[in-house]
């Protein structure tokens, strides 16, 4: 009895284990961004387009620019805090290498080696092309270094174990596309909202575990902070026309000019500086969606 | 014969009367909300001249859009404190207006906003008789402004 007590011990060790190493955090290899050349023009596009500032800006300023971190989302797992990513060397993202950032965004790991919470949108990112990775670091390199320190998230147990983190990725992290896009106006559209655009990470309910309910895609959710409703995006809830949509996204303006408030209008302000083509290629997205 | 019929004249003034100081007490709601609401309204319905004419869904044209934005400039200009009242949030007046309580206790920064759509209005006024694409990239300074006070201080 007591032998076999010894031998499901060392079995339990070992399950853990062994389910420890296969969720480990994943990296990219140094070698597959070193031979890119980043470039801040189109890194600046894909700046607005993935709405960093919508997170990372100081809580009451208007600086899109300035990623100071500390803006505070409240969860049903707790309250996560975003960090400091302006290129300050001991507070921010200064002395990354491009390949920590490119493991950031496409594997949610962070530079010594843990686990990001899917709170930063990188099971969208995790769709982005290397190519728009280096070209926002060389963007990103260039914005002012602020000495803030990054705060520690204030969630409750289990959720502050950062190990568990692994298993939601091996559950939920699938960078494959959501929707078919045939025309090379639909694979942008998809490219921006799917990937940088991070739209489904709020427009599509999650299950308890946090994981995107594929199978309701841009059905609309309930708000994470726990009081209304983020709408829906598919044709039962959304009668714009595409211009209508593209519109909203440039100015803000709904089409009876009320205008956008709520966490729309980060939005706007960020992802409203793309191009007219780009905003149209959204709404295309949007307008393809059953 | 005649008593009763003066009687129900009596009877009917006073229901009519009851019915006109009831309606002005209680239906119409609070003074500053409604006059809030009715301002809202004058932006959205002359945005919508603009937007139509920067979306190319009506023809430009110059002297219109001119007209126009000197209206919303004119709007965004008024003296607009008896507005924003005391004790008019949606706190003090429920479903009858979204404004939040934060917009007495930060009276600096919505003021500030303000400011910011006077400017916007001014650009935009400025901007749009000189072609359909000036117009167009004005309004996005107005739209910038109209949602850093909704994002703020209007209940979601």
């Amino acid at each position: 009895m007591k032998r076999a007590m010894t031998w499901l011990s060392v079995l339990a060790v070992l399950v853990i284990a062994a389910g420890l190493w296969l969720t480990r955090p994943a990296v990219v290899s140094p070698a597959r961004f070193a031979s890119l050349q980043g470039d801040a023009m189109p890194g600046e596009v894909v700046f607005w387009a993935g709405g960093c500032a919508s997170c990372h800006k100081a809580e009451t300023s208007d600086n899109d620019l300035a990623l100071p971190g500390g803006r505070r989302f409240a969860t049903r797992f707790g309250t996560f805090i975003a960090p400091n990513i302006s290129p300050d060397p001991t507070h921010g993202i200064g002395d990354w290498t491009i390949a920590e950032f490119a493991s950031a965004l496409l594997h949610g790991t962070s530079p010594d080696g843990r686990h990001y919470y899917p709170a930063f949108p990188y099971a969208s990112y995790a769709r982005m092309n290397d190519q728009d990775v280096a070209d926002l670091w060389a963007f990103m390199r260039a914005l002012p270094a602020l000495p803030v320190a990054s705060q520690r998230h204030d969630l409750a147990f289990p959720f502050n174990v950062r190990a568990t983190l692994g298993a939601w990725k091996l559950l939920f992290l699938k960078p494959t596309w959501v929707r078919p896009a045939e025309t090379p106006e639909l694979k942008r559209g998809r490219y921006l909202v799917e990937a940088l655009g991070h739209c489904a990470e709020c427009h599509t309910p999650r299950n308890f575990l946090g994981g995107s309910l594929v199978s309701a895609w841009m059905e609309g959710a309930p708000h994470p902070a726990g009081k209304g409703r983020i709408p829906g995006l598919v044709p039962s809830a959304l009668d714009w026309s595409a211009e209508d949509i593209a519109y909203y996204l440039e100015t803000g303006f709904t089409p009876d000019f009320d205008s956008a408030g709520g966490d729309m209008a980060e939005v706007v302000a960020t992802i409203g500086r793309l191009s007219p083509e780009d905003h149209l290629a959204i709404a295309g997205y949007i307008k393809a969606l059953e | 014969m005649r008593f009763s019929g003066q009687f129900a004249l009596m009877v009917a003034i006073l229901a009519l009367a009851g019915a006109t100081l009831a309606h002005a007490g209680g239906h119409d709601g609070n003074p500053a909300a409604n006059a809030r609401q009715a301002h809202m309204k004058l932006y959205a319905f002359n945005l919508d001249v603009l937007g139509a004419m920067a979306k190319g869904e009506v023809g430009y044209n110059a002297d219109a859009a001119k007209a126009t934005a000197n209206n919303l400039l004119a709007l965004a200009m008024m003296h607009q404190d008896a507005y924003w009242a005391p004790a008019t949030s949606t706190e003090d007046l429920g479903n009858e207006t979204r404004a939040l309580p934060s917009i007495w206790e930060d009276r600096s920064r919505f003021g500030d906003i303000g400011i910011q759509l006077v400017e916007a209005a001014r650009q935009l006024a400025a901007a749009a008789g000189e072609g359909q694409d000036s117009l167009r990239a004005a309004i996005r300074g107005v739209g910038g402004a109209c949602s850093a006070c909704h994002r703020n201080y209007r209940q979601r």
